[in-house]
Order: C-alpha cells, then structure tokens, then sequence
C-alpha cells in the first residue's frame, strides 16, 4: 500500500506526516450551521427532540456536506459540542442521513462547566491514544479551548449569509495542516502571520 | 524555514490545481496552466501531480517577477516542489519559505529543483480579492461548484483570512493561570477534577465499548 501510493501520488517524506490521520474537532452549531428555536419555512432541517421538547430549525452553512465530504478522508472527524446529547444526535443524525461522517460524536458532558455559562473544550480526553500535534479543534471563539489554543483553528460564526464561503477557506487551511508535522506549530506560525 | 528573501513558498496546491484546471474551464480560463517562455521545466512529478502533467502549480501576482525567482534558484537554492509559489507585491521584501520540509528534504537529490511552469497572472494587488464564484448552480453540480471555488483559493490568503476571523476576546498565548481572565483560571483549575472516572466511563460507553478505558 505504502510502495503504491508512493508511486501514484506521494513522496516518503509525506508519508511520514500522513502515516497517522489528525482528528478535527468540529462544532455543529455557528460552524456548521446556524440554529434557531423559531420556526422557518426556509430551514434547511427541522428537528424534534423528544428530550428537550423544543423544534429547532436548522439552517446549513454554504457547502457544508461539500467539506464534511472533502475532510472526512483525510482526517478522524469528531462532533464535538457543548450540546446535550438527545441535541447533539440528533443534528448529528440528520447530518449523517445519507453519509456517515463523525467517527465520535462528544457531547456536553465532555465539556468542562466550570462555573461559567458556557462550556469549555478539552481535549485531555482524547489524549490517551493520541498526540496533542495531531488534534484539530475548530470553534468560533478563542474562549472555546482556553486550554490548549496551540490547537485551535477560528472560523467566522455563521448567521444565515447564503454567500458564506468560510468552509471552503477553512478546508483549505485544512490541507495545509493535514501536511503539517505539529499542528500546533503550524497554529502558532498562522497566528503571527495574520 | 527562510531559504531566501524573493517570494513565499506555501505547501499545498500542488496536484490538486493541476488537476482542477485541466478538468474545470472555470478555472483553467483563469490562466492556471500557461508555459512560462524560457523556464525550466522540472524532469520528474511533483508529488501530488498526476505523472503526465508535468506541470507544478503555482500562483504568481506579477509575471516580472519571475525572473527574480528563477535567477535566486539557478543561483544554487533548492527549494523541494512541495507547494507553490507566491509572490507578493513588493519583490524586495518577499520571502521563500518551505516550513513543513527539512533542509534535508529540500536538497535531496530525490527533489527536481522547483521551476516556474504556470501561473495565475493577475495584476499586483489583487491577492485579497475575493474568489470569482460562478453564477447560481443547479444542486446536481454544488460538487463542482465547490470544487471550483475550492481551486480559486489561496491558502496563504485562506490563513490570513481564517486566523484574521478570530474574535479576539481572549489571548492566552503565553499566559499564566493568574493572568488569564477568571473563567479561563477557572477551566484551568477545575481540570484536574473535570474528567473524573465517571466522566472517563461516559468515554467509553460513547464509544460502543464498555470496560475498556478510553478505547476511542
């Protein structure tokens, strides 16, 4: 397999960089879409969920199952949200209605409620069978991943605009940390070039 | 790494703009795949290129550019083809970088010498345009039409781009416990008790396999 793929694509010195694929955190709401608790007609999904009994209305970022589809092989891809589950699944559910995408899906309780309203990522959990050089995390606020920002990619909230081309741009800082040896030196390389 | 002050490497377009611009005239009509007269053209695929296209990808704001390029690498620089070039406005002040590949990589006998095959030309200034999207696509062709957007992005501008959309509410680049604002402080404190064996166990149930710590 190595020697082909040498010989159809990829030099050695890659393959040592992609021998092992990074896991990208993503988010689901504000990245991957935008959530609203009133009712639309132009949603793009409308959700039930039993547990919480509210219908949220569920509006897909421009070319989203485009990029799900594009990073899917290239890295371990993992929802990962400070949603309940009964939420999380089911936006996740709807997502994978035809292609399954999220190896994992992590929910609130893998988040850390410190006294604060919000919750914030970790990724300790994930570290027992995996380096902090190959973990992606992509939110929309800094405060998302106050501990390990090294690992932390931004992306622009989404609130509805139909010409949002965030996820194309995002895919293609992707590629370029797909390649990378340590993320988080990429991630700290990209910082200081803003 | 700096192997020069005369334009910006950067490491992915190689391959996949080879392949978009002979597949899609979206982007081929873009000026993507163009001899440049009198360049060396590169014995061997780059990685990533399809073997028969012997042409690398490179984007390259201003064609009097090039000779300062191609003069700088003649002089005895290998830069190894991982990526593709850029040129930004000002020609004095530009640079040369590979950070993803060693000094080792570079000179390799294995690596061609990096060449100047095809280009976007475009006038200088022009890098932070916005990506021309075609007009309204039927949903059968959302594929293409992001495929071709896709090849229509710099990556060097999408880092500038992506890094630059961050809210900057919180820096903690750098900082200590004391000096991050309270709820980082407390995040940081609260660690140690934040995934207790409980929240470990939830782990391994989310996972499908009970009884094994962390299988995931």
């Amino acid at each position: 397999m190595r020697q082909k793929l040498w010989s159809s694509r990829y030099h050695p010195a890659i393959l040592k960089t992609i021998g092992v694929k990074k896991t990208l955190c993503l988010d689901a709401v504000s990245i991957l879409m935008s959530v609203s608790i009133f009712a639309a007609e132009d949603a793009d999904a409308v959700l039930s969920v039993k547990e919480g009994g509210q219908e949220v209305s569920l509006f897909f970022r421009p070319f989203m199952f485009e990029f799900l589809e594009e990073v899917r092989n290239k890295f371990e891809l993992v929802i990962y949200s400070s949603l309940s589950k009964p939420y999380l699944d089911a936006i996740a559910d709807r997502l994978e209605k035809t292609q399954k995408y999220f190896e994992h899906r992590f929910d609130e309780s893998f988040c850390i409620f410190a006294n604060i309203s919000y919750g914030v990522k970790c990724i300790d959990f994930l570290l027992s069978n995996r380096s902090p050089e190959n973990i992606i995390v992509v939110d929309t606020s800094a405060r998302a991943l106050p501990l390990t920002p090294e690992n932390l990619v931004p992306i622009a909230r989404y609130e509805g605009d139909p010409a949002d081309c965030e996820l194309a741009r995002l895919a293609a800082v992707l590629d370029l940390l797909a390649k990378e040896p340590d993320v988080r030196a990429a991630i700290r390389r990209f910082r200081k070039a803003e | 790494m700096d192997l020069g002050t005369d334009g910006i490497v950067n490491t992915t377009r190689f391959g996949r703009d080879t392949s978009q611009a002979r597949k899609n005239p979206l982007v081929a009509n873009k000026g993507y795949v163009r001899p440049v007269p009198g360049v060396q053209r590169r014995t061997r695929p780059f990685a990533g290129a399809e073997p028969d296209s012997g042409l690398p990808t490179q984007r390259i704001h201003n064609v009097a550019l090039i000779a300062t390029i191609d003069k700088k690498l003649s002089n005895g620089t290998n830069v190894s083809s991982l990526g593709s070039m850029t040129m930004t406005e000002d020609a004095e002040e530009c640079k040369i970088t590979t950070p993803s590949l060693s000094m080792a990589e570079k000179t390799s006998p294995d690596w061609a010498k990096i060449t100047l095959c095809q280009i976007e030309e475009r006038p200088a200034g022009d890098s932070s345009s916005p990506p021309v999207l075609p007009p309204a696509s039927p949903v059968n062709s959302r594929a293409e039409y992001y495929a071709a957007l896709r090849a229509s992005l710099d990556p060097h501008e999408c880092v500038k781009r992506v890094f630059g959309s961050a809210t900057p509410q919180l820096d903690v680049t750098g900082s200590t416990v004391d000096a991050l604002p309270p709820y980082t402080a407390q995040a940081y404190r609260y660690r140690a008790e934040a995934f207790t064996p409980e929240v470990k166990a939830k782990c391994a149930r989310s996972s499908g396999h009970p009884g094994i710590t962390l299988p995931f």
